[in-house]
């Protein structure tokens, strides 16, 4: 099994643009393999399937736009730079009240919920969305990304205490909101 | 009968659900469509935009229709609203890029100002959709320093808008106009970039979006 150093995979990157790998194919490769991956992340994060599939692709526009300007720049592994970018996209004034705009533009139809998710996950994403930004990105960072919760603080650019009381506060709605008795662990 | 629902129970159900959007989301492939190959309809919205910027001549207006007198502000950085402007219509005329198009524009109005007042003056009235809910301002804190330096052009766009819709009863898509305002909010130091906030915003009776003439009409 190969160990991978942060020297050894700068050493590959820099063997990669050298031999010349044109950006848009190093991002068309991340692209098929973490694409969807990102599109669940990005989904949770804003509480919709329409605003997760456009955060998404803005996560990919940026990708390709750093790729061009420094080859090699995504290195891997490469997810944690898609899941960091996501959550600093999902968290900015200004994306936030576009997506809230744009959703109302959408009709309630063309952004209803593929018939195939079980109704577990529209409950899930339906209590998400209930959530207000940060404390949703709380929720996910910590339980879909088992990030800790200095990490999440660092992503948000909060303090771990303010961390702590989202992520109790944003379980204790959940709970609400699922409509679940629970025993507290 | 109660069930576990614990914070294990929390994380299985996220995680479930994150795979079961991956799953059932087609991913496709990945496509960047380099400008110079835009179809005619993105040139021909190009040059729709740059014709009525330039029949327009000093047209921009700073918080007032663009029928009245046209005093820009000295502040005012045309370039940078007129390829706003043009950014936008690009991006929605653009294959692939959101189902809408503009038919037809009636007016455009710009108004600068810093985030702050922005964000506070239009309070949760955009997102609620009442006019009640403009001007938040009282209720906010003092202004941080990073949303006072970050000043902003709110660009105001009128026109006949062609949005493609779900039937409801058929389920056939079909495309339907209307007349609306959409918004745009660009910074002032610079071209437009993906960080750009574009949409259609609730508009009052008079057709304006809703706070519209609470906010500013120059930078402090």
């Amino acid at each position: 099994m190969e160990i991978q150093t942060p020297a050894s995979l700068v050493l590959r990157e820099a063997h990669r643009a050298e031999a010349g790998v044109p950006p848009d194919d190093r991002v068309a490769e991340i692209y098929e393999a973490q694409y969807q991956r990102l599109l669940g992340l990005a989904s949770l994060l804003t509480g919709r399937l329409v605003q997760g599939e456009e955060l998404a692709q803005e996560c990919f526009v940026i990708a390709l736009r750093k790729e061009r300007e420094t080859p090699g720049y995504l290195a891997d592994p490469v997810w944690p730079w898609l899941r960091i970018t996501a959550v600093r996209l999902a968290s900015r004034l200004r994306i936030r009240l576009r997506h809230e705009l744009l959703s109302r533009a959408i009709p309630s139809s063309a952004a209803a919920f593929p018939p195939a998710w079980s109704p577990e996950t529209v409950d899930v994403i339906r209590a998400l969305g209930r959530l207000p930004p940060r404390m949703r990105a709380c929720v996910v960072l910590a339980h879909l990304e088992d990030q800790s919760t200095g990490s999440i603080a660092d992503q948000l650019g909060c303090s771990a205490k303010t961390v702590q009381n989202q992520l109790r506060e944003g379980r204790h709605r959940l709970r609400a909101i699922l409509g679940e008795s629970y025993t507290t662990s | 009968m109660s069930s576990p629902f614990g914070d294990h129970d929390i994380s299985n159900r996220i995680k479930r659900a994150a795979a079961q959007i991956a799953e059932t989301v087609p991913g496709g492939t990945f496509h960047f469509q380099p400008r110079r190959r835009r179809r005619w309809s993105g040139r021909l919205a190009s040059a729709g935009a740059l014709a009525f910027l330039l029949a327009a001549g000093t047209g921009f207006s700073v918080g007032r229709a663009i029928d009245g007198p046209s005093v820009p502000a000295p502040s005012l950085n045309n370039r940078v609203v007129q390829t706003a402007v043009e950014w936008v219509l690009q991006s929605l005329a653009a294959p692939g890029g959101a189902p809408i198009t503009v038919t037809h524009i009636t007016s455009i109005q710009v108004k600068e100002m810093t985030e702050y007042q922005f964000t506070y003056g239009i309070g949760s009235a955009w997102k609620g959709g009442g006019g009640a809910g403009c001007d938040s301002a009282a209720h906010a804190g003092p202004p941080t320093a990073a949303f006072n330096r970050a000043q902003l052009y709110v660009i105001a766009i009128y026109a006949q808008w062609t949005i493609l819709q779900q039937n409801l009863g058929s389920g056939e898509i079909v495309p339907a106009r209307h007349y609306s305002v959409a918004t745009l909010g660009i910074p002032t130091s610079g071209l437009p970039t993906n960080d750009t906030g574009f949409g259609f915003p609730p508009v009052s009776s008079d057709g304006a979006p809703l706070c519209w003439g609470l906010l500013p009409n120059a930078a402090p």
